[in-house]
């Protein structure tokens, strides 16, 4: 049986990863849209800071980020002024970390299917009378749409599967910043195997289901644009 | 109530501009805008439809300003109600095709009986239930054009819309163009190389030549002009306006009256169109030989009476003399040996012959 505060440890993690998925997407759409269409230096730029975190130990941008949350720092400051709350080790804190470290998994992927797009299809679906967000909904999201389920469970899984992040700046309080990754290391610790394989086993199983469908769904769901 | 575009427009990444265009044409009736490959045709109406972020100047469609730089007003593309015909259509390749042909029409108002008439002109009911991704060329681009009118364009621009068809399907389609645009009105901007469907659709003619407007009149008056150079060794054919006076059903042909003259009659092969329709035909340059007394005993049916109106040398073996017959103008072409020996010269009076079997409409 899980204890109380392994569910809530699940819990977290996956409040942890929805809002990190979420507030991914709605910068990495338009971020990916506008690498996927720009070509000069600032653009490149932009593509490797995104990609930084696919090199970085994680316990590096960890640090980083400690600093920067710090109540002495800026960031920390004017968070603390605008919500009250400090920002090293709080919630809001893992979703700041967790949206920096997963963003190249969700920015790639949407990035390789944008530009692969037929950029005529849109003319022609501007030409029939579509507006922006119209095109956007009725021909970008259909023809991309398995960069964009990639995007999705990249970005989710990825959250989910963070530790080193998350040690540096969240710590360990349960019901906060504890996620499952903590408290699976926190079980094998304190030598609670049997806790550990329950946790560990459900990582394992979730995660092999979820690519499992991204496969499968890639698979029926490709639609290729013909030129 | 017309179209006036004056615009530059320089791609991304160039040192010079594309186009250099000045020029008005009447909102109403079909414009071809003719013009050797890449000389800016396709560019001219990607800039007219709002597609080219990168023009300047100024674009009216009748009482509406869709671009004006100086002012930095610019229309959407969106909100310009325009139908434009790729030359190699792009179908939504994740759309049915009754899904394709009502993309525009949803966002515009649906009008099924529309559709069910443009189904059945261009003959899409067979293909309703195929995936558009695995058409051929020909049915992509009858798919595009219902597509585009179904979204009841105010102008239309085609973009060689129907190279990928054959003459019959060709023919068959310029007709339905046609019909339409009488019936709604509709402008169309029609981009081709194909003197045919010039002949057959366009009221008005630009020739463009580097990116700018070399000149602009009607296609029968351009085709005839030595100065210009559609009038060259390979290519030279001229136009006459006529309209069909009686078919021969014993003897297979159609004659028809040039202009409103009843004394000049030329004969074709038979045609289809009724009596009283008026036909465009096309003569080519080196299916005209010239006379100058009638001939008696010739098998060319068709004698004209013309006179010689001007000479253009091509080469020193090969000229081209333009004759006047009634109002119009005709193109043929001489050996320099044969103008010699026949001693022609600008405003002889002449019988030109012109074979039947030569005549053609498409």
């Amino acid at each position: 049986m899980l204890l109380s505060h392994d569910l809530q440890a699940l819990w977290l993690t996956l409040e942890l990863a929805g809002l990190s998925t979420l507030i991914l997407l709605i910068l990495g759409l338009p971020l990916a849209w506008w690498l996927a269409h720009r070509d000069h230096m600032g653009k490149r730029l932009i593509e490797v800071l995104v990609a930084l975190p696919l090199v970085l130990p994680p316990t590096v941008l960890g640090f980083y980020l400690l600093i920067a949350f710090a109540p002495q720092s800026t960031l920390g400051q004017g968070w603390l002024a605008l919500t009250g709350t400090q920002l090293a080790f709080s919630f809001s804190g893992l979703v700041l970390g967790s949206v920096l470290y997963s963003l190249p998994f969700v920015v790639q992927p949407l990035q390789a299917s944008f530009s692969q797009l037929d950029r005529r299809l849109l003319e022609n679906a501007a030409i029939l009378g579509a507006s922006t967000l119209d095109r956007f909904f009725t021909v970008v999201i259909p023809l991309c749409r398995r960069g964009l389920l990639t995007a999705i469970t990249l970005g989710f899984a990825h959250t989910v599967g963070e530790f080193g992040v998350v040690l540096m700046i969240g710590g360990n309080i349960p019901g906060e910043t504890q996620v499952l990754s903590i408290a699976l290391f926190d079980h094998v610790e304190t030598l609670e195997y049997e806790r550990a394989h329950l946790m560990a086993g459900g990582l394992l199983l979730f995660s092999f289901v979820l690519l499992m469908l991204l496969y499968t769904q890639g698979r029926n769901g490709n639609y290729r644009v013909h030129t | 109530m017309s179209l006036q575009v004056r615009l530059t427009f320089r791609p991304p990444g160039w040192q010079k501009n594309l186009l250099d265009i000045d020029l008005v044409t009447p909102a109403t009736g079909t414009t071809a805008i003719f013009a050797p490959s890449g000389s800016g045709k396709t560019a001219l109406l990607r800039c007219i439809a709002g597609l080219e972020p990168n023009t300047e100047g100024l674009i009216r469609f009748r009482k509406r300003t869709w671009l004006d730089s100086a002012r930095q007003q610019h229309v959407a593309v969106n909100k310009r109600q325009i139908g434009f015909v790729f030359q190699d259509s792009c179908l939504f390749p994740h759309l049915g095709l009754l899904d394709n042909l009502r993309y525009g029409a949803r966002r515009r108002g649906v009008d099924p009986q529309l559709e069910a008439r443009l189904i059945d002109a261009l003959d899409l009911q067979p293909l309703l239930t195929r995936d558009v991704r695995h058409l051929s060329g020909g049915e992509r681009q009858r798919v595009a054009l219902a597509r585009a009118l179904l979204s009841r364009p105010q102008l239309l621009l085609l973009d060689e819309p129907l190279s990928a068809l054959d003459a019959a399907a060709r023919y068959q389609i310029l007709t339905l163009i046609r019909s339409i645009q009488t019936e709604w009105d509709l402008p169309i901007l029609y981009v081709t190389h194909s003197r045919g469907e010039v002949a057959q659709i366009a009221d008005q003619m630009v020739l463009l030549e580097n990116g700018s407007v070399l000149c602009q009149d009607t296609p029968t008056r351009l085709f005839s002009r030595l100065d210009l150079p559609l009038a060259n060794r390979r290519y030279s054919a001229a136009m006459l306006d006529c309209h069909i006076v009686r078919h021969d059903r014993q003897y297979q042909l159609t004659g028809l009256h040039i202009g409103n003259d009843p004394t000049r009659l030329i004969w074709t092969g038979l045609l289809p169109q009724t009596e009283g329709t008026p036909i465009r035909l096309q003569i080519r340059a080196r299916d005209i030989s010239i006379s100058t007394i009638e001939p008696q005993h010739s098998s060319i049916i068709n004698c004209l009476p013309a006179v010689i109106d001007d000479l253009r040398e091509l080469d020193p073996a090969t000229l081209l003399v333009r004759l006047r017959i009634d109002e119009q103008y005709v193109l043929a072409q001489l050996t320099r040996r044969s103008l010699d020996r026949l001693a022609l010269h600008k405003g002889q009076a002449v019988f030109a012959q012109i074979k039947t079997v030569s005549l053609t409409i498409t």
